[in-house]
């Protein structure tokens, strides 16, 4: 059975959440590869052909704090600092 | 009838949850309004409850990608062609009320309906092929006739995996399993989907 989140506070942290940048950086596989993407940016910073590569190029990003790294259905993989 | 309203008949699984998720949330990326009929409603309430937004949707969107069973021992889900002969029965039997209706339907594979449900041949039918990216990119690829300023789909797979991100942190913050498409109701989902696209456009 669906629990009702209470409106007020279940959409006001996905507004919040989408309102903030916090130095994440996510990879996220494409139909050309694997692209990084920075937080709130509309397009990638890069596209490498390979998931590690990605990650590198994602651990190049001045401002990254942690890395997102997705599947291939969105989900998320990993979530690591900056390393 | 609503011209941004989308009715969405598809199947209401954990399976099917990695596609409806970003199915849902592409119709909002491009200024739609999702039409989805909650799974708790009973039979008869329910019908009536198709019947209306069916009645309320220039669009629909059938998925009859689970014509057959997932697994050897399930049985095949007859739901969604079920519904999807409702829709083609209203637009039949009013054809000028309706006039305007629109149909996409969705497939696994682009030709497979032909050897099941071959009297829907001629319309619009798009294969996902099980995978997310695709969903966001047919859908999209649908309605860029009727919008020429949509973004690409690209721009809104990149936004739905950080989406998704936030998804699955805020859920799990608050004691609820991400991957349960009963975690949250449908539109609750669309409502929090609806929200941070409008704040993520903003950046």
């Amino acid at each position: 059975m669906a629990k009702k989140a209470t409106k007020s506070s279940l959409t006001s942290k996905f507004s919040k959440a989408a309102s903030t940048n916090s130095g994440r950086v996510h990879v996220v596989p494409s139909k050309s590869g694997w692209s990084v993407k920075k937080e709130g940016a509309k397009r990638s910073t890069a596209v490498r052909q390979t998931k590690d590569g990605a990650i590198r190029a994602a651990r190049e990003v001045k401002s990254s704090e942690r890395i997102i790294v997705h599947k291939k259905d969105g989900t998320i993989q990993s979530n690591n600092k900056r390393g | 009838m609503n011209e941004k309203n989308v009715f969405i008949n598809c199947p209401f699984d954990n399976s099917y949850f990695k596609l409806l998720k970003p199915l849902l949330f592409s119709l909002c990326y491009i200024d739609l309004n999702p039409q989805i009929s909650e799974t708790s409603d009973s039979g008869e309430i329910r019908l009536h409850k198709i019947k209306g937004l069916i009645e309320d949707s220039q669009y629909s969107i059938h998925d009859l990608s689970r014509m057959e069973p997932m697994k050897v021992s399930e049985l095949p889900r007859f739901n969604m062609p079920f519904e999807c002969g409702i829709d083609f029965g209203m637009k039949l039997s009013n054809p000028e009320e309706f006039a305007n209706k629109k149909f996409l339907i969705l497939e696994k594979e682009q030709y497979r309906y032909q050897k099941v449900i071959s009297d829907i041949s001629g319309n619009d039918i798009k294969a996902h092929k099980n995978d997310p990216e695709q969903m966001i990119k047919v859908v999209r690829d649908w309605f860029k006739p009727t919008n020429p300023g949509i973004p690409r789909h690209k721009e809104i797979w990149l936004a739905y995996n950080e989406f998704e991100y936030d998804y699955e942190e805020i859920l799990k913050s608050e004691g609820y399993d991400p991957k349960d498409i009963n975690a949250l109701t449908f539109s609750d989902i669309i409502e929090n989907m609806t929200a941070w696209i409008e704040k993520y456009k903003m950046k």
